[in-house]
This record gives structure tokens, sequence and C-alpha cells, in this order.
């Protein structure tokens, strides 16, 4: 009864129609399988994902970043992360964001970085805890310090409900800045103190040092570019085929800024939109970053580069 | 509804549920919930870790001399003791504006504030010296006063370097406190002292008030001026040398142009001169950083323990007029012994 229901209508087709009708049914399954097949067969063993740190860090970035990492360790493909890094750092504490997502996926998979033109300060924190760090010669890594305005107290007003909301106490303003200091040296120390050879008080000195002067010193471990830190990483994944995941964003690290003339021909650098750099805060950036981005501040507000610089 | 009906309906709604049974099913066998995060080490983010040490801060500036009412001089008219605006610190000082990133701002007057209450506390007075311009000769108001303070970055005239040679000479005291940039001016003055700074400033990366600029120094031993001092924090400091005199305050640093790590002097004193590598330790938010509030008193002390009262200071004399022609003119030579210091004919 019940197999006369099941097959109603199929049994009272010949033969010869039954098998067409399976013939037809199969093909349309491998169809909707087929390219499963193809892209299992085809893509190789798993995928390495390439994830950038370009220009100057900031919530968006940091936040962007981890969620690309985050992607990565929960996707069963992914077998390894390369960063691929020109950046001259920014705020400590997505900085410090971006460090400890490296670190928890370094936990989980391979994780190399190549650095470009810089990768330095808050860009250095981020990467300190991936296995490999790959730089050009004339790369800039390094830069383990803090900048930002010296103490600066100023007057009383009844427009704030208490002293601190004007400005902190000096001794509070050092206390700030030699915490981030503190943590940041600490976070490289943990993670590279076995390659680099120098000690905490030579790293807290906050030299940048081009790609050569890195891989002798052990900031970094090879000179090499971003193809160098791929086949590195799928190597230490354990991967002989894999498929390279980018997801490059046009922004350079100096998008926003263009290059104007003065009426004395003199070519400055202007911001066309907010510049990202908040010189009223300490600020984990690169000597030249900083010098680029706020020179041109009031001298009264920010340690500003239009003084020479800051080495009597 | 016929039998080929519901049995179409049957078939649809057994078709249906048994594929979302089967994918949900097999979605449950397949998936291994979302992955746990991993574990960090991340000890050094807590604040035991974190969270920088903090130099006691507080105490009274007290004096111990019982001296009566002395008048002390303070020149303002420099680059130190007080900054204007928050800029690095010089390579060499400008004379003009002070650039000094040592926290504390307002300028010259407000940076001696502690020092000056603790005199003026003692029965004390203070008077302040900005320039020749605006105050006269120099060697008028030192002849008022019984004790100089000078910032070490003020370029003095010949005439005034002699002015203050003389006051020392006659017992007067004389404090000069010299920051980074200061050097050139420092050996024009202190060269007789046999004092002076070396260009550059010193840091120290590791032991220090929560920046490498603000270093400590330690009492070399025995001295008023260092007297119940254990350590003190200097935010701008430049290293003082000596040739025949004692260093009284002495850190251990880096110096920034050599980047050379050593024992640096930081204060020395020569008889009645003494030179302090660093103007920070006077201000006010500065004054009561560890033992600064019992250097500033011992310096206070310093200062009115001395004895300008007969100093004979060149330089002093008003100008002198030419007496109309038709009047002879008498030189009142004999009574200059008498009224020394404002006599006009003492220089010739």
């Amino acid at each position: 009864m019940s197999d006369h229901m099941t097959l109603w209508p199929f049994n009272r087709l010949s033969r010869g129609q039954q098998v067409a009708v399976v013939a037809l049914l199969a093909i349309a399954a491998g169809a909707l399988a087929a390219p499963q097949v193809y892209a299992l067969g085809s893509g190789g063993d798993g995928t390495v994902k390439v994830v950038e740190i370009n220009g100057i860090i900031d919530s968006s970035e940091s936040q962007e970043f981890e969620d690309e990492l985050r992607d990565a360790r929960h996707n069963d493909s992914v077998e390894a992360v390369v960063l691929e890094i020109d950046s001259g750092g920014g705020q400590p504490a997505s900085s410090e964001r971006m460090y400890t997502a490296v670190e928890r996926t370094a936990e989980e998979m391979p994780v190399t970085a190549a650095v470009d033109s810089v990768g330095a300060s808050g860009a250095y924190y981020a990467m300190a805890p991936a296995d490999e760090i790959y730089v050009a010669p004339s790369s800039s890594v390094g830069s383990v310090g803090v900048t930002g305005p010296a103490p600066m107290p100023t007057g009383p007003s009844e427009g704030q409900s208490a002293p601190d909301k004007g400005s902190s106490h000096p001794d509070d303003d050092r206390a700030d800045t030699e915490m981030i200091k503190q943590t940041f040296v600490d976070s490289v120390m943990e993670q590279r103190g076995d390659e680099i050879e120098l000690d905490r008080e030579e790293v807290a000195h906050a030299r940048t040092y081009f790609g050569v002067e890195a891989v002798d010193n052990g900031y970094a471990d090879e000179i090499g570019t971003l193809d160098d830190a791929i086949h590195s990483a799928a190597e230490a994944a354990g991967v002989d085929s894999y498929d390279i995941e980018m997801n490059r964003s046009d922004a350079g690290p100096f998008d926003g800024l263009v290059i104007e003339t003065t009426d004395d021909g003199e070519p400055v650098i202007q911001a066309t939109g907010e510049t990202e750099i908040n010189p009223y805060q300490p600020q984990l950036i690169a000597p030249e970053v900083w010098h680029e981005q706020v020179g041109g501040e009031p001298a009264d507000s920010v340690v500003a580069a239009d003084h020479g610089g800051e080495q009597p | 509804m016929s039998a080929t009906g519901r049995t179409l309906i049957a078939t649809f709604v057994l078709g249906f549920v048994l594929t979302v049974g089967l994918v949900a099913a097999g979605t449950l066998v397949v998936d291994d919930g979302t992955p746990e995060p991993a574990e960090l080490e991340q000890s050094h983010f807590e604040p035991e870790h974190a969270l920088p040490d903090e130099t006691a801060d507080g105490g009274d500036i007290t004096m111990d001399s019982q001296e009566s009412s002395n008048t002390i001089l303070i020149h303002t008219g420099g680059a130190a003791a007080g900054q204007v605006a928050v800029d690095p610190l010089p390579i060499e000082d400008s004379g003009e504006s002070p650039e000094l990133s040592t926290g504390t701002m307002g300028g010259a007057d407000r940076g001696v504030t502690p020092l000056v209450s603790t005199l003026i506390e003692n029965g004390h007075e203070v008077e302040f010296y900005a320039g020749a311009i605006e105050d006269g000769p120099l060697a008028q108001s030192l002849d008022e006063a019984d004790a100089f303070v000078a910032p070490g970055s003020v370029s003095f005239t010949a005439q005034d370097r002699q002015s203050i040679d003389a006051f020392t000479d006659a017992g007067g005291r004389f404090v000069m406190t010299a920051d980074p940039g200061s050097s050139g001016s420092v050996a024009e003055l202190g060269g007789s002292d046999g004092l002076y700074t070396d260009a550059g400033y010193l840091y120290n990366i590791t032991e220090n008030d929560n920046n490498y600029l603000s270093i400590y120094a330690e009492s070399t031993g025995s001295s008023e001026l260092t007297d119940g001092v254990e350590e003190v924090v200097l935010r701008s400091a430049s290293s003082v040398g000596t040739t025949d005199s004692d260093a009284v305050l002495e850190t251990d640093a880096t110096l920034s142009t050599t980047r050379e790590d050593g024992e640096y002097d930081v204060a020395a004193v020569d008889g009645n001169t003494a030179l302090i590598g660093d103007s920070s330790f006077l201000e006010p938010e500065n004054a009561q950083r560890a033992d600064n509030n019992v250097l500033i008193g011992n310096l206070a002390d310093f200062l009115v323990t001395g004895s300008a009262g007969d100093a004979d200071l060149p330089g002093t004399e008003p100008p002198v007029e030419q007496p109309p022609a038709d009047e002879p003119f008498e030189e009142p030579i004999d009574e200059s012994e008498n009224i020394p210091e404002m006599n006009a004919d003492e220089s010739e």
C-alpha cells in the first residue's frame, strides 16, 4: 500500500521513462554539487588571508582590523594570516586593541607580517605578536615610545565643574604617558624579548630602525616582502597549495593629505579633512609622522616639529 | 477534495518536513558552536604591573635660619625659573622666550614663588630685577641686597659680572639656576668661581619621576645646601662642573650630547656662590616633589646667611653730571670713604 502510494505516479511510468527521470534528477543534483567539488579540488588546502594595517591607527582602523582577524579565526578554510603593514602608528588604545587581536589570532594559526615603508610605534605594537616580521632593507620599524604634548597646566574656568575637567596636573600627565609607555615596552618585550638583542632600556629609547638594522637587532626577522610573508605563513600552516584572500583598501597611508604650494613656492602638506591625530593626547606615533601631521599646530599647544625637533 | 489532491498535499508536506528536518539535524551535527577566544598572556596590562610608581609628594618648605630681615634680589629677566609656553628644551637659550618642558607655566615671577613665599614668611624682603632698562643698573639693586638669585640663562654685561663678583667677594650670597641651553652664559658668570655647565641635558630612561627628563638627584654628603636632602626631582637638569669647589648634588644619568651614562654633578657650591643645574625644582608644581621642599628651604637659608653689607660694587655710582662751567667743581675725595657705595667719584 505505502509502496504504491510513495512511488505514485512514478510506477505508472514506463521503465524507460523512469530511467530518464532518475537520470535527469542525477544531473540536476550533480550540477548543484559540482561547483563545491570543483572549488574543493582546485582551491588547495586552505586560504591565507592578508589583512592590512594602513595609515593612522584610529578606532575605525582597529575595529575593521579586529573584525577581519575574527573572521579569519572563525573561518575554517583560513589557515594563516599575513599582516601587510604601512603605518606610523596612532591612538594608543586602538594599537593595543590590534595587538590583542593579533596575539589572539597567532594563538590559533600562523601570523606573519610584512612591512612596506613604515611599521613603527603603534603599528609595531600591533604586529609585535606576529610569528615572523619581514621588512624591506629600508623599512622603518620600532619607535617603541609615546609622543604628545608636554604637561601644560592652564588657568581655571567656571565653565568646568572640577579642576581636572580643564587640564590635569602635570604629575598626572606624566604618569599617564609613563603608563602607556610601560605597557608598550612590556608588550614588545613579552612578544619579541627573545628575538630582540637590545635590553629593555635600549628598547625604551624609542629609536626607529631601518630594516637591515632591525633584522640585525631582532626587531624584525627577515628581509623580505609580502610574497615571502605569505609563503612563510602558508608553510607554517602546513598547506602546500592555498588561496590568497586580500581586502585591499584604496586609502594610502597619507590619504587625506595633499601637497600644496604657498605663495613663496614652498610645498606644504595640507590635510584635506580632519587630521586623525589628536595633538592634545599622548600618541603612539613615529616621529616623522607626528612632525608631518602635527607640525603645523600652534607651538604653545604641542611639542611641535617647527622648533627643530626635541633633541637639544 | 479528491484523493489525488490529498495525496499530493501529503506528499508535499512530508517532503518539506523531511528536508527541513534533515538540514536541521545536519546543522546540529556539523556546527561546533562559536569558537572560544584563545587565552592570552596579558598580565602586563593589569594595574599592579602597568601603573607607574609615584614619587612622594608634599611637605612644608621651612627655614632654619634665625637671620633678621635680609633683602633677596631675584633676577627675572632670563629664560629660566619659569616658562610661558610649552616647548622643547632648547639647544641654546634665546634669552627672550623661556623654552622648558617642565610642566609649569606662567613666567619667571611665578616660577620662583615657593622660594619667594618662604623668604617672606620668614621675615625677609624680596626684590625682583627685570633688567637694566626696567630697573636700572644691576649694581644699584645689588647694593641694597644681601643675596642674589639669577637664572643661568641671563647674559650679563662685563660690568654686571664685575658687580656680582664684588658682591660675592664681600660676602653676598649668589645662586645661579642653570638649565640646559645656559652653558654659555653660565661659563661667563661662574667661570671666576670655577663653575660651569656642560651643553646638553641629563636624562634617565629607567630611574625617573615618570619621564626620562625628570631625574632624581642625591646629596653628595655634608653641605648646608643639601642638609636633610635624600632625593630631589629635577625636570630640566644640566651637568654642573667645578674646578676647585664641591659638588653637592649628583645624579646617575645620561648626558644627551654624548649619550654617556654616568654620575653627573648637578649642583655645586663655591664659597658664596651656588650653581644648581636646574630651575624646575623651584616652580610651584614641582616644589614639593620628593625633597625639593627641603632643598628650597636650604636654599633660602643659604641666601640669608651671607654678609654683603659693606660690598663695594663697581657701577653703583650715579652718572657723573658735568658741573656748570662757571661754578667750581669740588671733588669730595676726603668724604668718599664715609660713603663708599654711593660716591660719584669712587670709581676713579
